[in-house]
């Protein structure tokens, strides 16, 4: 083998050790990732001992009812090291919430309930936005999240 | 070794410490984005990936761009393939 040869041989064998670790990392990642996205809503799937959130969205705001009946529009109220678990629901057209600092988000879909649970562990106000396109008013679908204490 | 082989090897590890640099860099970003669950735990099991990404990248860049800078033609004449 002359060291033309040996060198381009050097050079598939560099990339395909590079290529084959990616791929396995990524196999790794997919066959042992459990993941905590929005699903269908199941009552029987919500955490023990978390507290619900029923979630609507319409055009264009997002209402927030609590366990105790009140609600609050455009604004979220959550207590700190709590697990939640939002119900989402749309009156009329698809929106998507967004949470981005918690890597949050779930569609909001007319007749077809979703559920995702969250906890936040760090006091603040976040904002939170729908990111699904549903009408000329849109960007009016934002608020915050403020995390009590 | 020959040369070509070093600077191969050179090559990948210098992409494997920026892959190294990038997943602590990663880790203090997203430590200061991400205030929860769902975020904070899809954050840490994606840092090592997208670190993995940007050393793939950082070798490719390093692998394919130095013969070019080693060898290619610096002058400013136009196509020249000879």
């Amino acid at each position: 083998m002359n060291s033309k040869t040996r060198t381009e041989l050097l050079y598939v064998v560099v990339v395909l050790v590079v290529l084959m670790a990616a791929a396995g990392l990524n196999i790794v990642y997919v066959l042992g990732h459990e993941s905590n996205i929005a699903t269908a809503k199941d009552p029987s799937t919500v955490p023990a001992g978390s507290t619900v959130i029923n979630v609507t969205g319409y055009q264009w705001a997002w209402q927030f009812t609590y366990p105790n009946g009140t609600s609050s529009t455009d604004v979220l109220w959550v207590h700190v090291n709590t697990e939640y678990t939002f119900q989402v629901i749309s009156k009329d057209v698809i929106h998507d919430l967004l949470i981005p600092a918690l890597g949050l988000q779930v569609y909001a879909v007319p007749g077809h309930p979703n559920q995702v649970s969250f906890s936040v562990n760090k006091v603040g106000s976040y904002i939170f936005e729908c990111v699904e396109y549903c009408g000329e008013d849109h960007y009016l679908m934002r608020g915050t999240m403020e995390v009590l204490s | 070794m020959q040369n070509i082989e070093k600077l191969i090897t050179s090559f990948l590890i210098i992409s494997i410490v920026i892959g190294i640099v990038a997943y602590f860099i990663l880790g203090f970003l997203f430590s200061l984005h991400f205030i929860g669950v769902p975020g904070v735990p899809a954050s840490q099991e994606a840092q090592p990936i997208i670190a993995t990404g940007i050393a793939a990248m950082a070798f490719t860049i390093l692998f394919m761009m130095y013969p070019v800078v080693k060898f290619g033609v610096k002058n400013d004449e136009g196509d020249d393939f000879r």
